[in-house]
């Protein structure tokens, strides 16, 4: 082969870039995200039942939190929501976190694991453990 | 027409997924088997390709030069357009292959009036390099599937890409400017004439194909959602050879999982190869120094030539009478 | 000839550059008169050693080949893929991006959209997808690829003797692809079959045996530099004494034998004869290696390494 040297270099800097995220992760073991739903305020309820079912939520929980923040900020609906007889507050502090207060082990768990990073947080003041 | 079979083609891929997973329910066969296959197939596809390129000899340097030779020391020289050495070349190559910098200089000609003209055509200049490099942009961010913890510098470039903070999860650049470059080279390729003439059904599916992964990326991540917990841990598990399929993710995934995989395996058996080819280009890889070093042909073959004296034993008496020197007389 | 030059607006207003209605593979090659050279004479290739010398007249359809001419072209197709890293690349590569397209003065200047230089090296490359790659073999026109006919050879030699190998295409293609590259290497092939141009055979005969492409004999060029010793002579009073074929001299001066035949090219001729006079150079001419320009790229890299020896070898 005519050129080898480079050619091969070039090759394997090829297929070191390609099958980079096959050998950065050997001998690792990547766990599956667990959210916890261990809190304090949810341990005390009768019913633990959110806004809406833990399928749904997974996938639109984002799409609610600015559905709420348009009408409340926006529109200025701040009528709260009735879910099976519990009210709750359109808000995240107020509503959500009410009962998930624990943010780094329900809301970071996923977040992390999947490399999203809400902008909530650059203006929502968060002290962790807080009821 | 080309068009109409290349876009055929791509449905057809899209209706094979959608069955293969709503009717059939083969979630290993296309979230495990296929990516694998594929994946091996664009590596040994790529290797075997450059290699069969390299096997062929380079006999003379031709390199293409636009602008002035090096000579005397107190002429001014191209050093990128006409490079003498090493350095010219690498310079000229990084220009060409991050600013694509032969298609900035391209021209359209036109007849005004009888007269030929040309003005500066920049258009395929910049949606080359807007599909390239927000290609490579999705790519860079898709590895945070791939990696488990994910890196700074990944969330780092997911930031700066949805800047713009509009809708959840927010819109992230690349993605819709990928789509938006492929759709204007399908434009171009339709309008422009001469571009339209010369294509083929291997031009459009290409286009088809990347503005089909786009878009079923773009209708996954904004309009239908999937459990993305549960697709990281497929592809984690993808990455650590496991091959752990958990049931639950939605057929729009394997949709476009299946599009990348035939984008894979298409690779290196198509024009796609313009990636590795660029680098071996003897047009652009080589400096212009014929005159300064001694290139010898490879297979240097053994030619008939007409030596002095044959041509002197057809003139020599006209050689004399005009008073040339001659070897014999 | 031509039957009258044509004027300015004539050729501008026949230009089009829109492609005709018809894909390129439907529309037929129409060697009309004027727009292609003569076959080249037998007497240029036997010269030189080229094979099929015969009378042929491209316009005829029966262009006189070996029965088993297909064998030959593909045959030496193959050999050249693998011997040009190039002609190999050069197929591949192509994205059909069309930034060559109207670049090519030969597609400026008629329109005919098979002069584009993308098209100019789909002709060829069509076959080689049929012939040399799996998905032509297997997906046919679909893939891009068609069969070598007599009438795609024929158009191919059309095509690619309208080439002059200037290299402007490579100058705005992405990866510099050459279509002078590729037209050097198929005129390799068809020299093979003995398809060259009388245009192009000439010289490349007359810089074989004489030297020089206008095919000057010895005592032309010393009778014709002669004339311009004479010339310089009238103007400035000085008679230069050039030297011929003069063994140890420290330079061997070799020019472009238009030079030594055309205006603009004798005032040339003459300014350097005084320049050197002038500067008192200790060079001699060369009547055995008497041209500057090499030929033989016009045909093959063989005929370029064969005519170049002539220079080395009088050094």
């Amino acid at each position: 082969m005519y050129n080898g040297s480079k050619i091969i270099i070039g090759l394997i800097i090829f297929l070191a870039i390609a099958t980079f995220p096959f050998y950065s992760n050997i001998g690792k073991s990547a766990g599956v995200p667990m959210p916890d739903t261990n809190t304090p305020v949810i341990n005390g309820l009768d019913k633990k039942e959110c806004v809406a079912s833990a399928e749904y939520m997974k996938k639109e929980h984002m799409k609610v939190l600015d559905e709420w923040r348009d009408e409340v900020v926006r529109e200025g609906k701040r009528d709260v929501i009735n879910v099976g007889g519990r009210v709750f507050e359109k808000s995240l502090q107020n509503g959500c976190m009410q009962c998930h207060s624990n943010k780094s082990r329900f809301c970071d768990e996923c977040h992390s694991y999947a490399g999203v990073k809400p902008y909530c947080w650059d203006c929502h003041h968060f002290k962790e453990g807080r009821i | 027409m080309g068009i109409f079979f290349s876009f055929f083609m791509v449905i057809l891929l899209v209706l094979i997924a959608y069955f293969g997973i709503a009717a059939a329910g083969l979630h290993t066969l296309f979230g495990i088997i296929i990516p694998y296959a594929a994946f091996v197939t664009f590596c040994i596809g790529f290797l075997l390709k450059v290699i069969k390129w390299g096997r062929a000899p380079v006999p003379f340097h031709i390199p293409t030069t636009c602008g002035q030779q090096m000579t005397l020391p107190w002429i001014n020289y191209s050093k990128l357009d006409n490079p003498s050495s090493t350095s010219g070349v690498i310079g000229r190559m990084i220009l060409e292959v991050f600013c694509f910098r032969s298609l900035f200089r391209n021209l359209k000609t036109g007849l005004n009036n009888g007269n030929i003209s040309y003005a500066s055509d920049k258009w395929l200049w910049l949606a080359g390099l807007a599909f390239h490099y927000s290609f490579a942009v999705v790519l860079i961010r898709h590895l945070r599937f791939f990696l488990e913890p994910v890196p700074a510098l990944i969330n780092t470039i997911d930031s700066l890409d949805g800047f713009l903070q509009v809708g959840v999860p927010h819109f992230l650049l690349s993605g819709g400017v990928l789509l938006i470059a492929a759709l204007y080279l399908f434009f171009r390729r339709t309008s422009n004439p001469q571009v339209r003439y010369i294509s083929l059904p291997a031009d459009y599916f290409p286009l088809f194909l990347i503005a089909g992964i786009a878009l079923s990326g773009i209708i996954m991540r904004y309009i239908s959602k999937v459990d993305i917990i549960k697709v990281k841990q497929l592809t984690v598990s993808l990455a650590e050879l496991k091959g752990n399929a958990p049931e639950g993710i939605g057929t729009i995934f394997f949709i476009h999982l299946f599009l990348i995989c035939t984008l894979l395996v298409y690779f290196p058996f198509s024009k796609l190869m313009h990636m590795g080819g660029i680098f071996l280009s003897p047009t652009r890889n080589l400096p212009n120094d014929s005159r300064i070093k001694r290139h010898i042909n490879p297979w240097n073959p053994e030619v008939k030539v007409h030596t002095y004296e044959a041509y002197e034993n057809d003139f020599r008496e006209k050689m004399k009478g005009a008073g040339i020197p001659v070897e014999k007389e | 000839m031509a039957k009258g030059t044509p004027k300015p607006e004539e050729l501008t207003s026949s230009i089009d550059y829109n492609p005709p209605a018809t894909g390129w593979r439907e529309t037929p090659v129409d060697f009309k008169e004027g727009t292609f050279c003569h076959g080249a004479r037998p007497s240029y290739l036997q010269d030189v050693g080229f094979p099929n010398a015969r009378e042929w007249a491209p316009a005829d359809s029966d262009w006189k080949l070996p029965e088993n001419w297909k064998e030959i072209f593909l045959e030496a197709m193959g050999e050249r893929l693998k011997k040009y890293r190039s002609f190999q690349l050069f197929m591949d590569i192509c994205v059909r991006c069309g930034a060559c397209a109207d670049k090519c003065h030969f597609f400026i200047g008629t329109g005919d959209p098979k002069n584009m230089p993308v098209l100019r090296a789909e002709l060829i490359r069509s076959v080689y997808r049929k012939y040399f790659t799996t998905a032509g073999k297997l997906l046919g026109k679909n893939a891009g690829a068609r069969e070598l006919t007599l009438d795609v050879l024929k158009e191919l030699w059309y095509y690619y003797y309208q080439c002059t190998e200037c290299r402007r295409c490579s100058v705005f293609c992405p990866y510099g692809i050459d279509q002078a590259e590729i037209t050097m290497i198929v005129r390799e092939i068809f020299n093979l079959l003995g398809l060259n141009t009388d245009w192009i055979a000439g010289p490349v005969s007359n810089c074989y045996k004489k030297g020089n492409h206008l095919g000057l004999e010895p005592h032309t060029i010393t009778s014709n530099i002669e004339y311009l010793l004479d010339d310089i002579e009238e103007i400035t009073g000085i008679r230069i004494e050039p030297t011929f074929n003069r063994k140890g001299a420290e330079i061997l001066f070799v020019t472009p034998s238009g030079d030594l035949f055309g205006d603009p090219g004798t005032y040339t001729a003459m300014g350097y004869l005084m320049l050197f006079h002038e500067l008192g150079l200790d060079y001699t001419w060369s009547t055995y290696a008497s041209e500057g320009g090499n030929f033989g790229f016009f045909t093959s890299m063989d005929m370029a390494k064969r005519l170049n020896y002539k220079k080395t070898r009088q050094a």
